[in-house]
């Protein structure tokens, strides 16, 4: 569904460069859900950032469904992004103004599509958020909105979703079920989840975990579990601790040497 | 789209409230401005007044075939011929000094009060000589003795009846006989007869028979009450010019300022899947809704903002008492559209930047602003900056003399501080950095944050700043022009005339000179030599009666001419000038088609012609014309001003011998002696009067507004910085601590807005300079300190105020509440 071909990416912060991506080979097959993980600064922000077209790669080639993606002008982008992608980030990003019902209508409204009711009605009981339509983001729990984000980002029935650290904001019982729903997205409507954690426990709910650090993928996991994931983790990690890091890991920057 | 701009409008009105106040103000400003500007255009009385209910009315000739008014006079013969008939009656219009009225009352013989309406509302009208009625006086005056100076001198009368009031006059009625003693002259003759029948007597004299509409011709004011209004149309007009400027501006900056503090929101909409052009749609759509909104609250506040500036104008005497303000839905109508029109601009100044946000963006936090400037600001400001200098250096090579006045030269600072506040973001860094160059070893976090928070949000800044920028500019440019303006003028009089004293009668301003006596008992006074000056509107034309110009002149005696009176000579000469000369100034030349040496007739105020000699055409005047004519033409005046020299040379200062002398003489006239230098420093007083009451409103309304507008874009900026605060709470920072960064932020900024419009006022005035050194050499430049700090003291209240304000109420919430709130 997703590939990417030897994609470079280098930032500029400041007076020094800082190479975020160097040389990374994936890809994600229809119908899977895939957690990427590394320390922090390894890059996978940006990989998820690549993936999706909403950042520009240097060098190498970004496929969706076998087609290039990062050939495609910004307009064309916004159109692809908006019929076959769906995004949910650790910030739930919804708009205060709207309730939950019109948040999840917003990328209809966008692409101009007729809003249907029942459609929007059976997105909101996936999420299980049925009776909360009418609810701005103020009245929701943490939990609630990041459902509601997810609803809206199913809503035009996407051929991927994009997630970066759902559930970095949540606590973990209500991170469970956020992370029961993503596979469920996978099992049961075959879409595909492609997911940014550094939660081991979060990973384990993927098919499979790509490793990534100091931008490249440095190996990958099938059927992962807490365990397994933390084991890995720590090898990649220079210090332990490093996992609890809760900084930038959804910044494309880091650290990364120069 | 709009569907979407209304949904999300309803719930972030918060977000939206300060360009929304920021228009609606904007938009009652310039509404109250154009209502009153509109006020004063038309003809408020059309028709004949001061002769409504007359048939025919034989007056004075002028050129070409036009009436003459008083003072001018009937020839003597033709009205006893006239009168003989008995069907006649004589109007004499002559100035009197009513103890019990204004000082510029005119006198009418009762008979002919008839004919303007006049009616009695109490008492009876005057039959004994020592009767009056007074003109749209209250009933209680009647039985109340009252002194009547005229020219004649003071006489005591008895008000006997009071008729209602006209607008074009205060009226004082006398006996018919009594009007006729104080007053000799018959200024108008009313007839029942037709013009046709009068043709045969009225040919070959000097009078024409007016019937209809060309009574306007005679009435005091001809152009039914447009020229009185002349004054206030002026100022309401440089006014509404600069509301529109200065409304136009802020909301411009404050819609702009609103996009760009949504740019997190945008490149929300952005990720889920609107395009840059639905983005585009939604951002105009909202302003054109906000806008509709406010500019229609603006229109409905208008109106009542017309009324203290209505009164205001009435008391200040800058419109006439019968001035009325009409509700008229043009004007508000025109406000309404440049209210959504700026709305718009705003908006659509940011589309190219908010077609440029990614939806990445959503995932940044917030990003240092890369750029400042934009294309746009780039443009607009230097496009103003040039505007100002050339036009600047065009008025200087073709018009100099209109720097000399801030209304004529209002383009000029005006768009020298639009420039500035455009330009605000370049000048802000190395301003900045020199200003907090002190605080830059401080150990403490507040001096740290207040620099680098000023130097790395320069949009926000930029956003405090221009409205400061804009009320201080405004402030300091257009008062150092006038100021500067008022000096030159009087440097340039004191170039012209030289004189150790000026003797001015009393109740200057009335019109009334000195009379003969105290005249004859001046020029008695030994080794004093006495230059008696009449102002005279007097016209001029050709010996074929063909009227070339309307001057008002300085009546001098000849002897005057290159002594005391010394204008700058552009061709001709000064010297022994003959009994019949006139000088008149460049653009009096120029419009005319006059050089020296031509002959002229001048056709004085009391309808008698004279030849007249162009001897010197000289610079022209920076207060109007510049024009001499010789005393020997128009027989005896009564002077309104007396310039006094030691015959020891001119400008001399009088002795203590002589200065008693003329003192003596003046006793008991009213008159007085000042020295040339106090006369010049009573003008200057009475010039800076006039300019701080003019600036009271044409520059108070801006000001107001500007000072909201500061306080509103602080309100903007500090609500979209509670996430920012919070996270100063959680390093440790307390709220008392937060507030004052806060406040020294605004400080810093007021400081910078300061220091920038001191650079838009210096532009200025060496701009205006280049104009006014052609017209004095070495004109001088004041700087309007007081008014100035003044300014500069209340923007740092108010900006103090609103920072410390606002950020408190932005802490109020525990911090971790604040930090961990989403959006």
């Amino acid at each position: 569904m997703v590939r990417l071909i030897d994609v470079h990416k280098t930032y500029l912060r400041g007076d020094h460069r800082v190479r975020a991506l160097d040389g990374v080979d994936a890809g994600f097959a229809a119908g899977t859900f895939t957690a990427i993980m590394g320390p922090s600064g390894s890059g996978k922000s940006t990989l998820l950032q690549c993936a999706a077209g909403l950042d520009r790669v240097d060098t190498g080639e970004v496929l969706l469904d076998g087609a290039p993606l990062h050939t495609l002008p910004e307009r064309a982008l916004t159109e692809l992004r908006r019929e076959q992608m769906g995004f949910v980030f650790q910030s739930f990003n919804l708009i205060p103004a709207l309730t939950a019902r019109q948040n999840v209508e917003l990328p209809l409204r966008f692409s101009g599509r007729p809003l249907d009711r029942a459609a929007i009605d059976r997105g909101l009981a996936e999420v299980g958020l049925a009776e909360r339509g009418e609810h701005r983001p103020a009245e929701l729990s943490g939990g609630q909105q990041q459902r509601v984000a997810i609803a809206r980002a199913l809503v035009t029935r996407p051929k991927v979703l994009f997630a970066d650290e759902p559930t970095g904001a949540l606590d973990s019982t209500t991170a469970r079920e956020v992370l029961a729903l993503l596979r469920g997205v996978v099992e049961e409507h075959g879409q595909t989840v492609i997911m940014v954690t550094h939660d081991p426990v979060a990973a384990s709910y993927a098919h499979r975990v790509v490793f990534l650090a100091d931008g490249r993928v440095t190996g990958e996991l099938l059927e992962p579990t807490a365990e397994t994931v933390a084991l890995r983790m720590a090898a990649l990690e220079p210090r332990h601790n490093s996992t609890d890091q809760r900084d930038g890991s959804n910044h494309p920057d880091g650290t990364g040497p120069c | 789209m709009l569907r979407i701009a209304v949904a999300t409008l309803r719930h972030r009105l918060a977000g939206f409230l300060g360009a929304f106040v920021a228009l609606a103000l904007g938009t009652t400003m310039v509404g109250m401005m154009t209502l009153t500007l509109a006020a004063t255009f038309g003809t408020p009385h059309p028709g004949p007044q001061r002769f409504q209910d007359a048939r025919t009315v034989v007056a004075p000739l002028g050129f070409e075939g036009n009436p003459m008014k008083a003072p001018a006079v009937l020839p003597p013969e033709l009205v006893a011929k006239l009168t003989a008939a008995r069907d006649a009656t004589a109007d004499r219009s002559f100035p009197v000094r009513l103890s019990t009225g204004s000082a510029g009352t005119t006198g009418h013989p009762w008979s002919s009060a008839a004919f303007a309406g006049y009616r009695l509302t109490a008492g009876h009208a005057p039959q004994a000589a020592d009767e009056i009625a007074v003109g749209g006086g209250d009933r209680s005056l009647i039985g109340r003795q009252a002194e009547a100076v005229t020219a004649d001198g003071a006489g005591r009368y008895r008000v006997v009846g009071v008729t209602d009031g006209r607008w074009f006059e205060d009226a004082v009625f006398f006996a018919d006989p009594e009007a006729q003693r104080l007053s000799p002259g018959v200024n108008a003759l009313v007839t029942d007869r037709g013009p046709e029948q009068l043709s045969a007597l009225l040919a070959g004299q000097q009078a024409v028979a007016l019937t209809g509409q060309d009574l306007t011709g005679i009435d005091p004011d001809s152009s039914g009450g447009a020229e009185a209004l002349a004054n206030a149309q002026a100022m309401a007009g440089s006014t509404t010019a600069l509301a529109l400027c200065v409304a136009v501006f802020v909301v411009i900056a404050t819609f702009a300022f609103a996009t760009e503090q949504r740019r997190r929101e945008l490149a929300l909409m952005r990720l889920v899947g609107a395009s840059p052009r639905q983005v585009r749609r939604m951002v105009l759509g909202e302003a054109l809704l906000i806008g509709l909104a406010a500019a229609f609250v603006g229109c409905l506040l208008a109106p009542l903002g017309a009324v203290p500036l209505h009164s205001w104008m009435l008391d200040h005497h800058v419109a006439p008492g019968w001035f009325t303000v009409p509700l008229n839905p043009l004007p508000l109508l025109a406000s309404f559209v440049v209210g959504v029109a700026a709305a718009l601009a705003g908006s659509a100044a940011t589309l190219v930047r908010v077609s440029l946000i990614r939806p990445v963006e959503v995932l940044r936090e917030s990003a240092v602003e890369r750029r400042a400037m934009t294309p746009v600001r780039w443009l607009l400001g230097t496009a103003m900056l040039v505007g100002a200098v050339v036009a600047g250096v065009v008025i200087a090579r073709t018009e100099p003399y209109l720097a000399a006045s801030a209304r004529k030269y209002e383009t000029v600072p005006v768009l020298y501080v639009g420039a500035v506040a455009l330009l605000a973001p370049v000048l802000l860094r190395p301003v900045t950095r020199l200003l907090t160059r002190p605080l830059r070893a401080s150990a403490k976090a507040g001096p740290l944050l207040v620099r680098e928070n000023i130097l790395t949000s320069r949009r926000r800044t930029a956003a405090t700043v221009a409205p400061i920028v804009v009320a201080v500019g405004l402030v300091g440019t257009l008062l150092t022009i006038q100021k500067s303006g008022d000096a030159s003028a009087l440097a340039r009089q004191r170039l012209e005339v030289h004189a150790a004293g000026v003797v001015v009668p009393s109740g200057s301003g009335s019109g009334a000179g000195l009379d003969a006596r105290t005249m004859e008992r001046l020029a008695a006074v030994p080794g004093v030599k006495v230059t008696p000056v009449t102002t005279m509107n007097v016209r001029i034309g050709t010996a074929a009666g063909e009227q070339l110009d309307s001057l008002t002149t300085s009546v001098v005696p000849a002897t005057a001419l290159g002594g005391t009176v010394t204008p700058p000579v552009r061709s001709g000469s000064l010297a022994a000038p003959p009994e019949d000369f006139l000088v008149i100034d460049e653009h009096a030349a120029q419009s005319d088609g006059l050089a020296a040496g031509d002959r002229v007739v001048a056709l004085l105020p009391t309808g008698t012609r004279v030849p007249a000699v162009i001897t010197a055409v000289v610079a022209r005047g920076l207060n109007g014309d510049d024009a001499y004519l010789s005393a020997a033409l128009t027989g005896a005046t009564a002077p309104t001003r007396v310039y006094l020299d030691s015959q020891a040379g001119p400008g001399r200062p009088l002795d203590e011998r002589q200065t008693a002398a003329v003192d003596q003489a003046l006793a008991g006239s009213g008159a007085h002696l000042l020295s040339y230098d106090a006369y010049l420093a009573a003008q200057r007083d009475r010039a800076a009067q006039q300019t701080d009451n003019a600036a009271v409103v044409v520059l108070g309304i801006a000001l107001a507004y500007s000072l909201i507008a500061v306080a509103n874009t602080l309100v903007m900026a500090m609500a979209g910085r509670r996430r920012e605060f919070a996270l100063l709470g959680l390093a440790g920072a307390a709220r008392g601590q937060i507030v004052k960064v806060a406040a020294a932020e605004s400080a810093v900024a007021v400081a910078v807005g300061t220091v920038l419009a001191a650079l838009a006022t210096g532009l200025a005035a060496v701009t205006q300079h280049a104009s006014l050194d052609r017209l004095v050499a070495g004109a001088p430049t004041v700087v309007p300190w007081p008014q100035i700090l003044a300014t500069v003291a209340l923007c740092a209240v108010v900006t103090l105020a609103t920072a410390a304000g606002a950020t408190g109420r932005e802490t109020r919430h525990r911090a971790v509440e604040a930090a961990g709130a989403r959006e």
